[in-house]
């Protein structure tokens, strides 16, 4: 039972226990809330029953009434202080265990996915699916469950009572429930409809704001909100028309449980005029029937909630589907020669990106990758640091394979400096002291210097202690890589995996970079992703990978000579300079 | 109100169905009453001998209980159909309407603005004031008619039963106000607070990432997340806590009124001896209390979906609270192509310091001239002044004698074509995105300029040709492509200013020699500005402005700056140097 709902919702063990815990309460307050009724009941038995038979009189006067409510009102006041505890607080626990996983599962996840997918989205949606579930999960599940089962032990007992006055009173339980349950599938479909057209509306939006400095070249303002209007007014009908029928759908079933009363009132005064049932027992029904419906109606209310339900939580089951790495914590490699022996590799749209490709970076030389873009030399980069696994093929540093070794004691091996430089909101001195967390800042400082910081960081306000915004939006693309070189600097790992598009992005500061590159590679492992042929004219070695298959390999004049495709790169560079 | 009153411009001509949508709900609530008055009327009959009573007279009443009943759900239903007409309608004209603000503003302020954010804000928020709009209006007007029946229960049926009845009532809007009141408000913005906080180190955890395990430290990082996870969880938790016992009360109280009913009928049978009197209109108020305890209930989000709505709108007004770019009363069209700078300055918002300071000069129409400088120095500022990305705050851009400002934008645009890093294409056909430079084009034309912009290989290789979609359906250009297509676009504009910066995204030498090679035909015979960034291009143009600080250092040609032995001729040498750096080994580096 726990394994089912642990599945079902995607709850921790604690959380299923929670949860039925929440829902025997829920019923347990759904029934309790009958007690008004009982409290009528026995009053109307006394007084009711001395109207109709004026022989009896009655026995308990107004204190007797005002002592059983205030216990019935006691019971109640227990019996919803558990089930408020036992919902609303316990939620919480489980929302936060439930991020806590996300986050644990997040950091396990192979690192080029941070790359390839938009995870800070997926991550968002998640966490914002976490926050309605929190909705779902204290108003609408639990409800639903415990008025069905306090619902079917209130039948079984008024049945008992009077079957047909039952009948009347329940019939219309099952048939809106049916009702609901028939528009479900209209109600998804509808909704991704309306999630479709939505997205087309953000995603004009996004375009609008990406492309705004084409639009005003040229003069397209209007053509551009002509457009977004179609799309809004698109996006209105839909919405418009879905919320029509879910609408209907869910009035008619909350019109179906008014139709409950009114048959109470029917039945009962045909009965009552047939003489099978007594006015008592027909006033009892009707009061009975002014309250019963009313659990129901609140899960009515929360319908949207646990119709998407099932969406929250696959979202959520899909990201703990994602696969993970992992391996040894203990690694110390014999050497650091990185050897790439036959890998094959392709993302998940099963495009292959590296065919076959085996070559060598010897620890102390250098060795480039060089190719038109799209042929395999970030993916081999990547590689080389088990961003991703190999589809086949193997991957070793110094005799193990890679695919053994736990990513992060893998990683404690490599200085790693790509394009996408990520900064956080956090001074500058720490976020360069991400290299090394107990660095001093004299340490830091030298780094910084050697990467040529220090002339950006001079002009800041509170120099390296100034903080720099999300994800250090106020500082330029250069300053950006000048940073992410500084910290490569301060790990000072064996192996640098360098794409050289870093070092050249900022033009104005360019030799004083390629000073700290100089400084980055001294005798280490180094796998270059080269995009001037210039640059690596002195390499040890260089790899020519095109459509992912090692097309050249050797000594660069060795290959200049050949005139393949790393001749005919050198020469068309020549004219470019 | 003020919410309310604001989010009511949004709604345009649907401005009347939010009254509607009250009324009818106010309406929708008194009918759902009336189906008790219908009890009532039948446990009156039924009160009666035997031979009094009517079995015709509660049948016919049994279904106008039913008749009101469905009456009232349907009129609910009416009510929310207007309330969300004209919910959507105000939630698609946020969204429309900032979109028309924002293409009025100028250029810059989307530097300082990333487009993720702008979309978010807009698009986040437009959906926001839903809850509000649909749902909570017409309920609050629902239960607003709560107080008007209770009164005239009290006083059409029993007074007494009736003020026992406002006793639970005053209690449980007590409650419900004390929760809903300063506490409760200062609680929501608490909760909004905590809740943004942790999205944002969740957003923050996922992009660092990487960074932190290449360097060994996600335990690190996974820190703040997780404690921005624990301060939510123990934020919320303290408060539900705190509203345990309220809660509870509610519950007990509307659920209770039976309890006061009961009692005081007792005493009222003792005293009057009208048993069949009392014990009916008590059915009746037991009946019809469970109504009022649902419409209570109803609001109880009243104020959270205001406060959020609220906060909504705010949010889009203050984006979008940023001046147009100033369009001048009278413009003036462009009669030369002659640019001058007189006594340009001119400092970012935000800033203190002058970006660029006192900056003259002139380039004679047909003229190049290049920018230099380090980063930051003012090149970009000075080129992003003539196509009023911004404005000089003092001094003069003139177009061919005639002040920017004073030019109408489209005939600004019409005469300068830009192109900057970071150009864009269009999600349509390749064809349609070079289009966009002129429309009248003629094919023979479009083809010229695809040929000039040295993209005619790009098209042989895709299977649609022109007609090719970008951004879908999997056909994706690279970096390099991409410019050469805006290339072929600036081409066919043809406009006869052309301000550029030179900054090619670093791609493949392949690429990166047919976007000189296109640049070259693009600015041929024009007025060009560039911002130079490899000197080697520098060398031919007709006049070099180097840029420090915001000032004019030098200006000259290649020869006479070099000959002059100043700043310029130092980032030569540097220069040249930089173009000579091979990766070694061996490197040997002070």
């Amino acid at each position: 039972m726990l394994d089912i709902l642990q599945k079902r919702f995607a709850l921790s063990p604690e959380g299923a226990k929670a949860f039925l815990k929440g829902t025997f309460f829920t019923a347990l307050l759904n029934i309790t809330l009958m007690l008004p009724a009982v409290f009528v009941f026995l009053f109307l038995d006394e007084y009711l029953r001395q109207w109709i038979d004026p022989s009896k009189t009655a026995g308990a006067g107004m204190g007797y009434y005002i002592i059983l409510g205030l216990f019935f009102m006691s019971v109640t006041w227990i019996i919803a202080r558990l089930q408020y505890r036992s919902t609303y607080t316990t939620i919480y626990e489980e929302s936060a265990n439930r991020r806590i996983q996300l986050a644990e599962k997040l950091r396990k996840l192979p690192l080029a996915f941070f790359g390839e997918k938009d995870l800070a989205d997926l991550t968002a949606t998640i966490m914002s699916d976490n926050t309605d579930l929190e909705h779902t999960f204290s108003h609408a599940v639990p409800q639903l469950f415990a008025s069905i089962i306090s619902m079917l032990l209130i039948a079984v007992g008024l049945f008992f009572f009077n079957w047909q006055l039952s009948l009347a009173l329940f019939w219309v339980v099952p048939v809106a429930g049916v009702v609901i349950l028939l528009s479900k599938t209209a109600q998804r479909k509808g909704h991704k409809r309306i999630y479709d057209k939505r997205r087309k509306v953000s995603e004009y939006i996004q375009e609008g704001l990406e492309t705004i400095q084409e639009i005003k070249a040229y003069n397209h303002e209007k053509e551009y909100l002509n457009q977004l209007d179609q799309k809004l007014d698109n996006y209105e009908k839909s919405l418009i028309r879905e919320e029509l029928m879910a609408g209907v759908m869910v009035n008619s079933a909350q019109g179906v449980l008014k139709l409950g009363l009114a048959s109470v009132i029917i039945v009962g005064a045909r009965s009552l005029s047939a003489g099978n049932v007594d006015l008592f027992t027909y006033f009892m029904f009707l009061i009975v029937a002014s309250r019963i419906y009313d659990p129901v109606n609140e899960v009515f209310n929360n319908l949207a909630a646990l119709f998407y339900l099932d969406i929250r939580i696959n979202r959520m089951n899909e990201l703990g589907a994602l696969p993970i790495q992992s391996g040894k914590t203990e690694f110390k490699p014999e050497h650091f020669d990185i050897v790439f022996d036959q890998v094959n590799f392709s993302y998940e749209d099963g495009k292959q990106v590296m065919n076959n490709v085996s070559f060598k970076a010897r620890q102390g030389e250098i060795t480039a990758l060089v190719g038109p873009s799209g042929g395999g030399k970030s993916t081999s980069a990547k590689l080389a640091a088990r961003f991703w696994n190999v589809d086949s093929g193997k991957i070793l540093l110094g005799t193990q394979n890679i695919n053994d070794i736990e990513p992060e004691t893998l990683l404690e091996n490599y200085s790693v400096v790509f394009q996408d430089v990520v900064l956080f909101n956090t001074t500058i001195m720490d976020n360069i002291r991400i290299g090394r967390r107990n660095a001093t800042d004299d340490e830091v400082m030298h780094v910084a210097k050697l990467a040529q910081c220090d002339e950006f960081v001079g002009k800041m306000p509170n120099r390296y202690q100034t903080v720099i915004g999300e994800n250090g939006q106020t500082l330029s693309g250069g300053e950006r890589q000048r940073i992410s070189i500084a910290r490569a600097l301060l790990k000072d790992a064996p192996i640098v995996l360098l794409d050289e598009a870093t070092a050249s992005l900022d033009v104005e500061n360019e030799t004083k970079i390629q000073a700290g590159i100089s400084e980055l590679i001294k005798n280490k492992t180094v796998l270059i992703i080269a995009h001037r042929m210039r640059t690596v004219a002195n390499a040890d070695k260089i790899v020519v990978l095109e459509n992912g298959k090692v097309i050249e390999s050797g000594k660069p004049d060795a290959l200049k000579q050949q005139n393949g495709v790393f001749a005919k790169m050198v020469k068309r560079q020549m004219l470019a300079v | 109100m003020n919410t309310l009153l604001k989010l009511q411009t949004y709604m345009g001509g649907r401005k009347a169905l939010l009254p509607g949508a009250l009324a009818l709900s106010a309406i929708s609530s008194l009918m759902g009453m009336l189906p008790f008055i219908f009890i009532w009327l039948i446990a009156g009959e039924l009160f009666k001998s035997q031979a009094d009573s009517s079995p015709e007279l509660i049948n016919t009443y049994a279904w106008y209980a039913m008749g009101t009943a469905i009456g009232g759900v349907c009129l609910y239903f009416l009510a929310l159909m207007l309330s969300h007409l004209a919910a959507f309608r105000a939630e698609t004209n946020m969204r429309r309407q900032a979109m028309q603000k924002i293409v009025t503003l100028p250029l810059g302020f989307f530097d300082t603005n990333t487009s993720g954010r702008i979309r978010k804000i807009i698009d986040d928020n437009a959906g926001v004031t839903h809850t509000f709009l649909a749902h909570q209006m017409p309920d609050l007007a629902g239960s607003i008619m709560m107080p008007i029946a209770s009164l005239a229960l009290i006083f059409v049926f029993d007074v007494w039963l009736g003020l026992a009845c406002l006793f639970p009532i005053i209690t449980a809007l007590v409650i419900m106000s004390s929760m809903m009141g300063k506490r409760g408000r200062h609680f929501l913005k608490r909760y909004m607070d905590a809740l943004e906080e942790m999205n944002t180190e969740a957003v923050e955890y996922v992009r660092g990432i990487p960074v932190v395990k290449v360097f060994q430290q996600t335990v690190f990082s996974f820190k703040n997340f997780y404690n921005s996870i624990t301060r939510y969880k123990e934020m919320v938790s303290e408060f539900t806590m705190m509203w345990e016992k309220p809660m509870s009360a509610y519950t007990v109280i509307i659920h209770g009124f039976v309890y006061v009913l009961v009692p005081v009928a007792v005493l009222l049978i003792g005293n009057s001896g009208n048993l069949a009197g009392v014990l009916l209109d008590l059915i009746f108020f037991i009946l019809i209390t469970p109504v009022f305890a649902q419409s209570v209930m109803k609001n109880m989000y009243m104020n959270q979906a205001l406060g959020q709505a609220t906060e909504a709108v705010n949010r889009i007004e203050t984006l979008t609270n940023v001046d147009p770019l100033p369009v001048a009363a009278d413009p003036i069209s462009v009669r030369g192509h002659e640019i001058s700078f007189f006594g340009a300055s001119f400092t970012y918002p935000g800033s203190v310091q002058k970006a660029i300071d006192d900056i003259s000069f002139t380039i004679p129409p047909g003229k190049t001239y290049a920018l230099v400088g380090a980063s930051g120095s003012g090149k970009t500022t000075i080129a992003r002044l003539v196509p009023r990305f911004w404005d000089a705050d003092t001094g003069e851009v003139t177009i061919g004698g005639r002040d920017v400002k004073e030019i109408a934008p489209k005939e600004l645009m019409a005469h300068v074509s830009f192109v900057f890093q970071n150009t864009r294409l269009f999600k349509t056909s390749l064809l349609e995105n070079i289009r966009y430079g002129n429309p009248h084009a003629a094919d023979r034309e479009i083809e010229q300029a695809v040929d000039l912009a040295q993209c005619r290989e790009i098209i042989d290789k895709l299977p649609n040709g022109l007609n090719t979609q970008i951004g879908t359906q999997g056909t994706y250009l690279s970096g390099g492509e991409q410019q050469r297509i805006a290339l072929a676009r600036a081409i066919l504009k043809d406009a006869p200013i052309v301000v550029l910066d030179e900054a090619t995204a670093f791609s493949d030498p392949e690429n990166e020699h047919l976007i000189q090679k296109a640049l070259g035909k693009l600015t041929k015979g024009k007025t060009v500005l560039t911002i130079a960034h490899r000197l080697t291009s520098v060398v031919d143009v007709d006049s070099i402005l180097v840029i420090d600080k915001g000032k004019i250092a030098e200006q000259g040609n290649h020869h006479e700056l070099i000959r002059r032995q100043g700043v310029y001729a130092g980032m030569w040498d540097e220069y040249q140097k930089s173009i000579q750096w091979t990766i070694r080994k061996d490197e040997q580096y002070a």
